[in-house]
């Protein structure tokens, strides 16, 4: 077994993981998807086997795959091996994602089933005025230090066209590049592009609101959250700069792997900082006072759709992150925009 | 400073938005220099329309309450109490003289407006301490 079979069975393992212990990513009020008003919820019987089903079924499903992805690794070659792992992935996300639909709708029907708690409410919302933006945004000014790295690329791919070899890399393994394509303008502005693709999505997250709304101890400490979420991701944006910086000087240069190695390493810690903010500023927070009952706008209780918000981001409501307001165009095209550019890159 | 923006009222959640703020002034929680979110934050928060939110805070502008500045942001300046006052006098006859007439129409008795406009002053200037 190569060693990039085995970074990709790692990665098959830690999406699994994420996806089966999806349900706990979410406030203490909301369970799949679905807000109530009270966190005392999670401790509830009927929810507690609605959880325990959805982790059973997962658990069941990831494993029988993760089986099926070893025993392909013995008799497919590597090449067919990689296209029989884009396929298992894919099952992966869809049977874990329909188990959580069918979460959620249990989930509502108990819901329905509950005497209806007088806190929970569809008409009312009570939001906190004293507070400027400079408070709860994050400055713009720390998207500017996105700038040099994207200009030097830029510069680099620019000027540095003629001296680059015939074959580009596009793959890095463990020991450095191990795929090539021909030289040409798509293929050396691409990581270019992805850094443009990137700087996009901060500016568009630096504004998403909370998942559960009502009043301001719904989502107590948010908009810290989010400043420190934003922060967080221009840090990651300006690391992947740094990384495709590097991958644009070894079209001219070679550079050590180890470069390499260190940077997707370092992007590893910042799902592991992500998790620990998530908990430590969204999940260990007591949720208090009226909350909006707003299940209708969450399709499945994965999707957003809510014509009345402005946004075209807000947070997740299970997951850690933000996803898109599917009632904006422009999130569409943002959506559409990010899967064509994914598509062009992986040619 | 919280407000509160209910759905299902008849009265247009712009008004909402505009009375909160004055009311927020008038009973101290809002002060001269006081920030307030942007129109894009506020909007989002609510979940309402950027025009809803810009339409009060274009409303609140031209009543001289807050100030808007393009690249601080939004403030509470309610600037001059006099001349407010004064403004304030000018402005809320006619709609006072319409409250007074459906009131003397529907025979209810002077003493009782009285003593509700007695109770609201009370209760907002007792929000200040």
């Amino acid at each position: 077994m190569n060693e990039n079979i085995l970074i990709l069975i790692c990665t098959y393992v830690l999406v699994a993981c994420l996806m089966i212990m999806q349900p706990w990513f979410s406030r203490k009020n909301v369970l799949f998807g679905v807000v109530f008003a009270n966190p005392s919820i999670w401790r509830d019987a009927q929810a507690a086997s609605i959880r325990r089903r959805y982790l059973v079924r997962s658990a069941g499903t990831d494993l029988a795959l993760f089986v099926i992805l070893l025993f392909l690794s013995f008799i497919l070659t590597d090449e067919k091996w990689l296209f029989g792992f884009s396929m298992v992935m894919l099952a992966l996300i869809v049977i874990d994602s329909f188990l959580f639909v069918l979460a959620n709708r249990q989930t509502r029907k108990l819901k329905q089933s509950m005497a209806p708690d007088a806190q929970l409410t569809t008409k009312k919302i009570v939001v906190d005025l004293g507070k400027s933006d400079r408070e709860t945004v994050l400055s713009l000014k720390w998207v500017l230090l996105l700038v040099p790295v994207f200009v030097a690329t830029l510069a680099v791919v620019w000027f540095g066209y003629p001296y680059m070899a015939d074959s580009i890399p596009t793959h890095f393994g463990i020991s450095g590049p191990d795929r090539w394509a021909p030289k040409s303008w798509h293929t050396v502005l691409s990581p270019v592009a992805l850094e443009l693709m990137l700087g996009a999505l901060v500016l568009f997250t630096r504004r998403a609101p909370a998942s559960v709304k009502g009043n301001p101890n719904a989502a107590p400490g948010y908009a810290q959250y989010r400043k420190m979420m934003t922060l967080l991701l221009i840090i990651f944006c300006l690391l992947s700069e740094i990384l495709f910086f590097l991958v644009v000087l070894s079209f001219i240069t070679p550079i050590s792997p180890l470069w390499f190695a260190i940077l997707s390493l370092v992007n590893l810690g910042f799902l592991i900082t992500m998790i620990w903010l998530y908990i430590r500023f969204v999940r260990s927070k007591h949720v208090s006072g009226p909350i909006l009952d707003d299940d209708g706008k969450w399709i499945w209780g994965i999707f957003y759709f809510n014509r009345s918000d402005p946004s075209i981001f807000v947070e997740k409501r299970v997951g850690i992150g933000f996803t898109v307001n599917m009632a904006r165009p422009i999130a569409w095209i943002v959506l559409v925009g990010i899967i064509l550019i994914t598509i062009l890159l992986s040619r | 400073m919280l407000l509160s923006i209910d759905f299902g009222s008849d009265q247009p959640i712009y008004m909402q938005i505009r009375n909160g703020i004055v009311n927020g002034i008038a009973s101290g929680n809002l002060n001269d220099g006081d920030p307030l979110p942007s129109v894009r934050t506020l909007g989002a928060e609510i979940g309402v329309n950027l025009h809803t939110v810009n339409k009060a805070y274009q409303l609140l502008q031209s009543e001289g309450v807050i100030e808007i500045q393009r690249r601080r942001g939004t403030f509470i300046k309610a600037g001059d109490a006099a001349q407010n006052a004064a403004e304030f006098l000018e402005n809320c006859g006619d709609p006072l003289k319409i409250l007074v007439s459906e009131a003397v129409t529907r025979r209810v008795d002077r003493a009782v407006l009285h003593q509700m406009i007695d109770h609201m002053y009370d209760e907002l200037e007792g929000n200040e301490s």
